[in-house]
């Protein structure tokens, strides 16, 4: 159970000036943002990116938030956003470069997980998820991997339950379909 | 397909109510084509389970946040700086355009005679007079015209015209500025003479 009242007095200390709440923040929230980010991108390095996107968002405007929801879904709507930016930018890149479509090939070079045997179960329902449109994949990653509520989701992207109960069951059955076709 | 799909979705997800999930597991006792999908699935869950809590290097992580403090001190190392460069370049660029534009007007200028090209108009002008071979009784006439003409031109464009109408054109020359001795002398070669 996320302890709200701590996070809030973190912000309100680092807005007072106190720099070291930030880190603190931050040091709470990295993995979450990496790993949310990680499934979403399908690579390391694009993951890297956006969590120093995300981080220095959180600088940047940790002055504008309302305390109308928890620091925890705020730091959930921009990492989910910035995602899905990054996402869209490499599609039109994709579309308008001559190269190679698969370029993640390239970028798993570089990695982080330490154990082998989880590390290539992990890679084969990555590349998974990798097919999957963006939006299905974000309900997938929010609902089993952030172990999220359907009006928790809601709250950081602004669709209904309904419409992420339908994302849902698309994103599981397309997931199984194909990997039941590898096996 | 599709709604038995949704059924063991919604029970593996917990989104089935309570009497729902009762159904679902009667069903699933009977149905051997159910239990079959119900498979399925249940393997996709389990391999989120092994990839959800996944041991990474932590040295990676202990390095984020230095790594975002290094690049906010940056940000602000250069955010002074780099307005002074741009007021800097500013400044450059508009003194080199003022300088610009400044010189060419000036340069128009550049034509104006030097003193001794004053008095060359007075050995230029009757020169041309000279090859004709005009007879002495004639020079004084001639004399006379080309004063007629200088004094003319000088009428027409000075402010103090009555100082001209006595002198001869050595002296209307010499009175002249150089400025003056630069528009006469364009002005009377441009014209027809007889």
């Amino acid at each position: 159970m996320t302890d709200y009242s701590s996070e809030y007095l973190l912000v309100q200390k680092f807005l007072q000036g106190d720099e070291s709440a930030f880190n603190r923040l931050a040091l709470k929230y990295q993995e979450k943002i990496y790993w949310h980010a990680r499934r979403m991108t399908g690579n390391h390095l694009d993951a890297d990116e956006i969590v120093q996107e995300v981080l220095l968002v959180m600088y940047k405007k940790l002055n504008t938030f309302k305390y109308s929801s928890s620091v925890y879904t705020w730091i959930y709507k921009i990492t989910s956003t910035r995602s899905l930016n990054l996402l869209k930018r490499r599609k039109l890149k994709e579309i308008f470069s001559f190269e190679d479509r698969d370029n993640n090939d390239l970028k798993n070079t570089e990695d982080i997980i330490a154990n082998l045997e989880t590390k290539e179960t992990f890679q084969k329902l990555e590349k998974v998820l990798q097919k999957l449109p963006a939006k299905q994949r974000e309900v997938f990653i929010f609902r089993n991997y952030d172990q999220m509520s359907y009006e928790e989701i809601s709250e950081i992207t602004g669709i209904s339950t309904g419409g992420l109960k339908a994302n849902y069951f698309h994103a599981m059955k397309k997931i199984t379909e194909w990997m039941n076709e590898n096996d | 397909m599709k709604m038995i799909d949704k059924k063991i979705i919604e029970y593996l997800d917990g989104t089935l109510s309570e009497a729902g999930r009762e159904k679902f597991e009667f069903e699933l006792n009977s149905s051997a084509e159910l239990r079959n999908e119900l498979a399925k699935y249940k393997k996709i869950v389990e391999l989120v389970e092994v990839t959800k809590n996944i041991s990474a290097d932590g040295y990676y992580f202990g390095k984020i946040i230095p790594k975002f403090r290094s690049k906010t001190h940056k940000r602000l190392k250069f955010f002074v700086p780099r307005y002074a460069y741009a007021f800097a370049v500013s400044a450059a660029a508009f003194i080199i355009t003022f300088n610009f534009w400044n010189g060419a007007a000036f340069n128009s200028n550049e034509n104006i005679f030097t003193e001794d090209k004053s008095y060359n108009l007075l050995y230029v002008y009757p020169a041309p007079l000279d090859q004709y071979n005009i007879p002495d009784d004639l020079i004084a006439e001639t004399d006379s015209l080309i004063s007629s003409e200088i004094r003319n031109e000088l009428l027409a464009s000075a402010t103090n015209a009555g100082s001209y109408l006595q002198d001869d054109y050595y002296s209307l020359i010499g009175n002249l500025d150089e400025q003056q001795a630069e528009l006469l002398y364009e002005e009377l070669l441009s014209k027809e003479k007889y």
